[in-house]
């Protein structure tokens, strides 16, 4: 059979590395600690149950997959050292480095990575008793198979537009799992993971520190920095004050309101990224009283979002109209943000059938009742700012005639709330996407479950039609159109309301040279961060 | 805090030698100006006008020609982000192969590469275009002027282009596509003629000229040397290089700082016989005023073929400007260089060295041309949503981004390769 030879063998080029195990040709020192500071800790740290930030970047920093990015964003080898594609784009054929070794000192340590584990990796992600945000991704694939130790095929139901990037999945160790077909939430792995990437846990502290270690045999050559650990903190204002008084050298994402302290102080830089996020309140629409559009919209018309941007984040933001942030490719630019029109919102719910006020002021259910939700905001949102938002927003409706009540979760129990239970009429959240502003997982019908993004439960069968388009074609001309299309769609439909997208900024102790951040993943590129010698004093207890 | 600046020392400058001016009238406009809100600052003084004093006319006038210099400025350099974006949509396009798509590309990726200055390659294209069947009459036309323009400019500035060939005067919606295909609801195409920015920036030096020409010759004291400077350097980039040169040639300087003695050299030089071309390359090469007049002229001419090697050295300079509020000046410089000059992350981390970061896209507290530079710098360096976030800030104070924003657009989606993840951000 005729093949199409693609790739590549540019694992190391853009790192300049060396072989596994070896030190790095750069040059640069190895030796230092770094130490970062992340708002709220990870769930879980392996990659395939996590679904939030933190831990997708302390995953990135553990374990690799059979591709990676380059800071240019072309698709290169990582675990496998080249790849072959059928003529007709639904096989890939990848050949495996043969230098990679498991992390750890349990069972798996110093076991090669060989064909087996991403075919187990693949099963799993698919097994119905895998709860995973992976799964409608990888649904796509329709057969993994081992062709040899050191290949493995993996064959797509059909062409995809970026199917080589779509393969970049993190690869587990299946055989050190309970059980080695699906992925519980509660398996010990969860906490105590076994990867590949260029830092090993060594350790979670009891105040929930991860505590990471320079990966000596890493392919692409061992990371300069000895130790990198993860220090979370419930509140943002604490997490800059760690940063002002040294107990941390790296916040990932500075508090909006603080970019103007830190920038003046001179031993950080600030890295501006953009995560493609935005934040949103989530309307449930298993609420009877949130199922009609005329309601999402009047809560959208009520709220003043450029006064809370203003107000609470200093203007340090955008208001958005719809589910891209405005630095996709998808942002429908025709789609202007809904005004404030609390008129308008008044009017809106007394067409959907709230117009009678009880003594309170608040407008009355069909039932009598006041027409009142409950907003669940995760603990780690309880700082100065997102209290204000909240607290406004709460205000907002209230002058309209509409009751919320404010619930602060913590952060496990929010998530149980949001993703698992559905327990909630109102949320707020804010969601960060890769460069294929692929809203899929959050707007289609059929991603409902527990643990999966859509839910609100939302179902519009035109909208689900436009995703199902939107995923199938080869044309990215007609992606854009479609992507733009539901930006209109689910701008009047107001499933989210909208609000903003913030500036993102990492600050960073000038101490930690040659930085180079992937905005989605962040750590993509750690390996080649370095401390120079004399700075790295006091790195090390 | 940092404002833009050069043309704000000019404005204060002139405040300061009429100190007698009545300045309460004019200091709102004033603060409007240095907050880069030149439309809203024109419109303060237009407000103002009737009560003025004949010296405080003099300074409003003036303020409104600088206004609209920096607007013209500021579309230059979107003008040269969006050529080098546009032929890279055009790239894109036809790489796609589509159908309804393919007449279209080899017309619009003429008229960009007229708007780059290539004009070789714009005749040749544009001859495509004219012969295609698949274009109704009225855009064979259009191509046919197009390439006749092309071939008229080949070895001419780039600034001497379109005179008489854009169509002036009326404002239309900028926002809405000069060929939308709808054919598909599934898949919009859409295309943007590029000369809508370059017939912005126009306006802008022809509406510059009328205010600081009557400066220039019924203008007293510091009004009318500096209405004649800025007169002078409208004209050349208006394409009038003798004129501009001969309104300059007996211009007193002694009162002046010295980026204006060099861009004057350059200027004269430009209209006649170049000088030691070494010697005023080393006397003005510190000022991105002058930098930017030597990216005039036409790479045939003399004084350009000398200069370019040592034109390629700048990006070093970012680093380390006399004064960090000429940044955005250099970053013009470097645009009309091409985005090769952009490609390197260290001009990148050089520009952003003078961003506020704070508010690292609003106008008020970055120089707009520091923001478009810094937009083509993540551009050249495959950071689309920076690029794209930044012009669409910048698109809620200026029109006629629209073009540049659909084309980014169109080359990110067709760039990126992403595996189509979404997270909660906690």
């Amino acid at each position: 059979m005729k093949r199409t030879m693609v790739a590549v063998l540019l694992a190391g080029a853009f790192a300049l590395s060396a072989r596994g195990g070896e030190n790095r040709q750069d040059g640069f020192p190895n030796g230092g600690r770094l130490v970062y500071g992340e708002y709220g800790r990870p769930a879980t740290l392996d990659p395939i149950t996590s679904n939030d930030m933190v831990g997708l970047r302390v995953t990135e920093l553990l374990f690799n997959g059979l591709v990676s990015f380059s800071p240019k964003n072309e698709v290169v080898a990582d675990l496998a050292e080249s790849w072959e594609v059928s003529p007709d784009n639904r096989i890939y054929t990848f050949k495996l480095r043969r230098d990679i070794l498991w992390h750890g000192s349990s069972g798996a340590a110093g076991r090669r990575v060989t064909a087996d584990d991403f075919v187990g990796t693949l099963d799993l992600i698919q097994h119905p008793r895998t709860l995973t945000p992976l799964k409608a991704p990888y649904e796509l694939v329709a057969d993994t198979r081992r062709v040899s130790e050191d290949t493995v095929a993996i064959t797509l139901k059909r062409p995809i537009v970026n199917g080589l990037g779509r393969l970049s999945f993190k690869v587990v160790p299946t055989f050190a799992l309970l059980n080695p077909d699906f992925f519980a939430r509660d398996d010990p792995f969860s906490q105590r993971p076994v990867g590949t990437g260029p830092y090993r846990l060594r350790e979670v502290t009891p105040e929930g520190d991860v505590v990471m270690d320079a990966n000596q045999s890493y392919h692409r050559g061992r990371p300069h920095i000895d130790e990198v650990i993860l220090k979370p903190f419930a509140d943002r204002n604490v997490l800059t004050q760690s940063l002002l008084f040294n107990s941390t050298d790296m916040i990932v994402q500075l508090n909006a309101r603080d970019i103007a302290q830190v920038e003046g102080d001179k031993r950080f830089n600030l890295y501006p990224y953009n995560a493609l996020s935005y934040t949103f309140f989530g309307h449930n629409l298993l609420n009877p009283h949130l199922r009609k559009k005329e309601v999402r919209q009047a809560i959208a018309y009520a709220v003043n979002r450029q006064e809370m941007l203003d107000s609470f984040y200093e203007g340090r933001g955008t208001v958005i109209s719809g589910p891209f942030a405005p630095g996709s490719w998808a942002y429908n630019l025709d789609v202007k943000p809904l005004s404030f029109d609390p008129v308008r919102a008044k009017e809106l719910l007394a067409r959907a059938g709230y117009s009678r006020s009880g003594a309170d002021g608040y407008l009355l259910t069909e039932e009598g009742s006041p027409l009142e939700f409950t907003l669940k905001v995760p603990i780690e949102k309880e700082n100065e700012t997102i209290k204000r938002v909240v607290l406004a927003f709460q205000n907002y409706l209230r002058q309209v005639g509409v009751k919320v009540n404010l619930e602060f979760r913590e952060w496990q129990a929010w998530q149980d709330d949001v993703f698992v239970n559905h327990d909630f009429d109102l949320m707020i959240a804010e969601w960060a996407f890769d460069d294929s502003a692929d809203i899929s997982t959050l707007f289609h019908s059929k991603e409902t479950g527990a643990w999966r993004n859509n839910f609100i439960s939302y179902s519009n069968p035109e909208v689900d039609g436009l995703i199902i388009e939107a995923k199938t074609t080869l044309d990215r001309e007609k992606q854009r159109t479609i992507n733009q299309k539901l930006h209109a769609l689910l701008a009047d439909d107001q499933p989210y309301t909208f609000l903003w997208t913030v500036t993102n900024y990492a600050a960073i102790h000038k101490k930690v040279r040659h930085v180079d951040i992937q905005p989605f993943k962040f750590f993509t590129f750690v390996d080649g961060w370095y401390i120079p010698t004399k700075e790295q004093a006091g790195s090390k207890d | 805090m940092r404002f833009a600046p050069v043309t704000l020392a000019c404005v204060l400058l002139l405040a300061e030698r009429f100190a007698s001016a009545s300045e309460p009238d004019l200091a709102g406009a004033r603060e409007l100006f240095r907050q880069n809100r030149w439309a809203e600052a024109r419109e303060a003084i237009a407000s103002e006008m009737g009560s003025l004093s004949r010296v405080d006319r003099d300074q409003a006038r003036f303020l409104l020609g600088l206004s609209h210099i920096r607007e013209a400025e500021l579309y230059r350099a979107l003008s040269f982000l969006s050529a080098d974006v546009g032929l890279a949509y055009m790239k894109e396009l036809a790489l796609s192969k589509e159908r309804r798509a393919l007449p279209w590309v080899p017309l619009f990726r003429g008229l960009y590469q007229l708007d780059a200055g290539r004009y070789e390659e714009a005749e040749s294209a544009l001859a495509e275009a004219a012969l295609s069947k698949s274009l109704t009459a009225d855009w064979r036309k259009l191509a046919t002027a197009r390439r006749d323009l092309a071939r008229s400019l080949r070895g001419r500035r780039p600034s001497a282009v379109v005179e008489g060939e854009v169509a002036e005067g009326e404002r239309i919606d900028l926002d809405v596509p000069d060929v939308e295909d709808a054919s598909d609801p599934k898949k919009i195409l859409r295309f943007f003629d590029p000369l809508r920015l370059e017939t912005l920036e126009r306006r802008a030096w022809k509406s510059a000229l009328s205010e600081l020409s009557p400066l220039a010759k019924e203008g007293q004291g510091m009004a009318n040397k500096l209405g004649r400077f800025y007169a002078g350097y409208t004209l050349f980039f208006l394409g009038e290089t003798a004129e501009a040169a001969s309104l300059l040639a007996s211009f007193d300087l002694r009162t002046l700082g010295p980026d204006y003695h060099a861009r004057v050299r350059v200027i004269k030089a430009a209209s006649s016989e170049p000088e030691d071309v070494a010697a005023l390359w080393e006397s003005t090469r510190n000022y991105p005023e002058a930098v930017l007049l030597f990216n005039e002229l036409s790479p045939g001419e003399p004084i350009a073929s000398a200069l370019s090697e040592r034109l390629k050295a700048l990006p070093q300079s970012f680093g380390e400007p006399a004064d960090e509020t000429m940044v955005g000046r250099w970053g013009l410089a470097a645009l009309s260089r091409g985005p090769l000059w952009l490609e390197s992350k260290e001009v990148l981390v050089a520009l952003s060295r003078y961003r506020n970061h704070a508010n690292k896209n609003k106008i008020e507290w970055n120089d707009p041309l520091l923001l478009v530079a810094l937009a083509a710098a993540n551009y050249s360096n495959n950071d689309y949503p920076q690029a794209l976030e930044t012009l669409f800030e910048l698109a809620k104070s200026f029109e006629g981004l629209r073009g540049l924003q659909w084309n980014l657009q169109g080359v990110y989606a067709a760039r990126q390769k992403a595996a189509g993840d979404a997270r909660i951000a906690n």
